[in-house]
């Protein structure tokens, strides 16, 4: 399945695939993607991995959230969410969200109606820097073997 | 409902985006544009939240005019015959040189052409300069002596070719993110990314090789780097024979300029400087990547050519992968022509020969288009007190800028979105703008208002404009004959980015068979390291750089008034290193007051290794509370007129 592979090499924490997640007409203001300061100048952006043993839909005791046919980690159903943060709770990269408003979880979808139309999730699409990529896990393993064996290759002390 | 296609009114990617209107067309939301090269879907925060300075409510609406007791509401014949009454009297009085014209390039061509053409034409005036002055003017002056022409020589793409990106004095991640995409390209197909500059930026984090040059010395570590190729045979003797002149001068110079002496003069250590040569003469395609590091020094245009320099001693201009990229800090109309021998006059006056002029009563009047000198220009407190020594001066702006509040007239602008028009991009490619929106109520767009000025001030004929195209068209013919003299102002702003490269065109890459000059050859300039007029001294022993900080943009007349980034950002602070920190008794947090020759300015303290020991930086954005010009002394650089921003002896004590 095509899942949002994160290069740290590129992200210069500006901060705009969590703006414009921000502004899907879905997301109701709330930003599904997360970018944090790890120290400075490095940054960590946060997206749901889409799990294949997903804990969230493990641990759900209203069977709100399921794994699509496609692989994608729905969001809970709205009729059947509890709002119990048991989901937010076990998530080891801490995606899920409670919407105070709705009193429903909410995470990433991967942009369902964006790719309906052809297009890219939207975090994809709008990093200026090319750090977020939606690609099929596969390519990503093979990519990471050639991309570390390419630097190994090439590392030669500069100073 | 409908989306409009246009481009981003920031930083000089100019990045395609569309805006969706609902059914009453007003603007809903901004989206990137999936097929406009230079960005293919990409967009930083900045152009995704550009609507909300847009539709600001501080936005202004109706002309203004000052009386004693403040501001008021005017109609527009109010203003405008206001304007042109004491226009007139003051070219009967004092002759029209007595009247400056001072814009923002980050306007359409179309606009700037009117204005020039206002000025020159009807005014009779030739004092007209651009903010361009403080920006790109050291890079325009520099390519035009030595390769003939100031256009930025290669198409972005290059840099997907390279082996090489030397970044120098620039940082894209902060002003130009999106060019980061096509660095991190160039890096995934093999490329090594080297970085030169005196703070260690989110840039030059990323980069294989970060030199921490002393701020000013960048002439001395490139000598010293071509001297070091020339030593151990690594130029291309060929090159330099069939293509360029002048290069036995510079060979004789820069033999001077040893390892131990660069070292010496850049804080540089020798074998980072004999590293990079390597480096730099083992790939065998390099992009040169600069902007405002390089240039903003007493020293700017040197600098720039000392970079020129090394890469015509290695062949590497113009061709696929070689090249420079220049960068302009915004998207950019035409400046350069037509210029005032096109009328008839002589060179006028640059911004800070017209704020001194002014200060000397000699220019009396000054209309300033969409910028804003105050917050901008060195030594504030002069400029305050010239501007409002004048007798008229006209604003045209969107909001009521720090300049906007010394107006006697402020007349209501439009932004890039509200009008039509072209704009150039970073490698000279122009972009056409569509009007998405309406401006505010009676705000005007900026090119209609230059017109009807004009016919108030008594043009009878050539400002009947149907469309923005028809003023294209006339400045096209005007472009032909200036591109084919290709010679070189006094004021070193000759031939800018050909407006001519249409959109639907990739732009050329420059220089593959022969360069601009007469002659087809490209010239070498000897240059020197020189030490600035002001040095460091036990009463000012630190160096003060000024910097754009990743949320701001400009003076932040705009992106101050967008919550993200005031959240973001939201006060002036001053870098400083640990142990120049702890010498001083300074702590995080701390509030500090920086003191030049020039004046005081006050901030919080940053502490960070990022920074040189013996530099501080402050970022150019704020005005009230640590407004940094005002400790930038006036010190020009002598051909490109540039402002020294970069290199300001100072100190810094606990307040």
């Amino acid at each position: 399945m095509k899942i949002l592979r994160i290069d740290k090499r590129r992200c210069i924490g500006c901060m705009a695939c969590v703006l414009a997640c921000k502004q899907l007409k879905s997301h109701r203001g709330l930003e599904l993607i997360f970018v944090e300061e790890v120290s400075k100048g490095e940054w960590a952006p946060t997206v749901c991995m889409h799990c294949q043993q997903a804990p969230c839909v493990n641990v759900c005791p209203a069977e709100a959230i399921i794994k699509l046919p496609d692989g994608v980690v729905k969001r809970a159903d709205e009729s059947r969410c509890i709002a119990c943060r048991n989901c937010y709770l076990i998530c080891p990269f801490g995606v899920p969200k409670i919407d105070d408003q709705s009193k429903l979880m909410v995470k990433c979808d991967l942009c369902p109606e964006r790719r309906a139309k052809g297009l890219l999730p939207y975090c994809a699409a709008i990093c200026p820097t090319g750090a977020i990529r939606y690609e099929e896990s596969v390519e990503t393993s093979i990519e990471r073997k050639i991309e570390t064996a390419q630097r190994l290759l090439r590392a030669r002390p500069l100073t | 409902m409908a989306t409009i296609q246009t481009h981003c009114p920031f930083c000089s990617i100019a990045c395609g985006l569309s805006i969706s209107l609902d059914l009453f067309g007003r603007p809903k939301q901004v989206e990137p544009n999936y097929n406009f090269t230079h960005n293919r879907g990409a967009l930083c925060p900045r152009g995704l939240l550009s609507l909300e300075w847009m539709r600001h409510q501080e936005r202004l609406k109706k002309p203004l005019i000052r009386e004693k007791n403040g501001f008021r509401e005017a109609s527009w014949s109010e203003a405008l015959q206001k304007i042109a009454s004491v226009f007139r009297s003051l070219i009967e009085n004092y002759g029209p040189t007595s009247i400056a014209f001072y814009a923002s390039s980050r306007l359409s061509n179309e606009t700037l052409y009117l204005f020039k053409k206002l000025g020159y034409e009807v005014i009779k005036t030739p004092h007209i300069d651009f903010n361009d002055r403080l920006g790109v003017a050291s890079a325009r002056a520099a390519y035009s002596l030595s390769l003939g022409s100031s256009e930025p020589p290669n198409p972005l793409t290059d840099l997907l070719a390279t082996n090489l990106v030397l970044i120098i004095g620039a940082d894209p991640c902060s002003c130009h993110p999106v060019l980061m995409r096509y660095v991190f390209d160039a890096r995934e197909r093999g490329a090594k990314i080297v970085t030169i500059d005196p703070r260690k930026t989110q840039t030059a984090r990323m980069a294989d090789l970060h030199i921490q040059i002393k701020p000013g010395t960048d002439v001395a570590f490139l000598n010293g780097a071509l001297n070091q190729l020339i030593i151990s045979g690594l130029i291309d003797r060929d090159f330099i024979v069939a293509r360029t002149k002048g290069f036995d001068s510079v060979q004789e110079a820069v033999s001077k300029y040893t390892p131990a002496r660069v070292a010496e003069i850049t804080g540089v250590k020798e074998e980072q400087l004999r590293a990079f040569a390597r480096l730099y003469a083992q790939s065998p395609t390099a992009m040169v990547i600069h902007s405002r590091g390089l240039e903003q020094h007493q020293k700017g245009v040197s600098a720039v050519l000392a970079c020129i320099n090394l890469a015509l001693a290695t062949g590497k201009v113009g061709k696929r992968g070689c090249g420079f990229l220049p960068l302009m800090g915004h998207v950019s109309g035409v400046t350069s022509y037509p210029n005032p021998s096109s009328y008839g006059l002589k060179e006028g006056f640059t911004v800070y020969e017209m704020i001194e002029a002014a200060y000397r009563r000699e220019i009396r009047g000054m209309y300033i288009l969409a910028s804003n000198p105050v917050v901008s220009l060195p030594e504030t407190g002069f400029v305050v007190d010239a501007l409002q020594k004048l007798d008229l001066l006209v604003v045209q702006d969107v909001f009521l800028t720090e300049t906007a509040k010394l107006a006697h007239v402020i007349l209501p602008g439009s932004t890039l979105y509200e009008s039509e028009g072209t704009i150039n991009a970073v490698d000279g490619r122009r972009v056409k703008l569509k009007r998405a929106f309406n401006t505010p109520k009676d705000a005007k767009e900026d090119w209609k208002i230059i017109c009807q000025l004009a016919k108030i001030l008594g043009a009878n004929q050539g400002f009947e404009y149907g469309s923005a195209e028809e003023v294209l068209d006339e400045l096209s013919s005007h472009s032909k004959k200036t591109i084919m003299r290709r010679d070189i102002d006094e004021q070193g702003l000759a031939v800018v980015g050909d407006p001519l490269v249409s959109d639907k065109i990739e732009k050329k890459r420059l220089y593959g068979d022969s360069f601009a000059h007469h002659d087809g050859l490209a010239a070498f300039y000897m240059v020197e390291y020189a030490e600035p007029a002001e040095l460091t001294s036990t009463e000012y022993p630190l160096l003060l750089i000024t910097f754009k900080t990743p949320y701001h943009f400009l003076t932040s007349s705009e992106t101050g008034r967008i919550d993200f980034f005031k959240q973001k950002c939201p006060k002036p602070y001053l870098e400083i290193h640990p142990a120049t920190a702890e010498k001083l008794g300074i702590s995080q947090g701390d509030r500090v007051v920086v003191r030049s020759k020039a004046g005081k300015v006050e901030a919080v303290a940053e502490v960070t290794d990022t920074i040189r020991d013996d530099c501080v930086a402050m970022p150019m954005h704020w005005f009230k509370e640590g407004w940094v010009n005002l400790v930038v002394p006036k010190h020009f650089d002598p051909i490109s007129k540039i402002p020294n921003y970069k290199a300001i002896p100072v100190c810094v004590e606990r307040k």
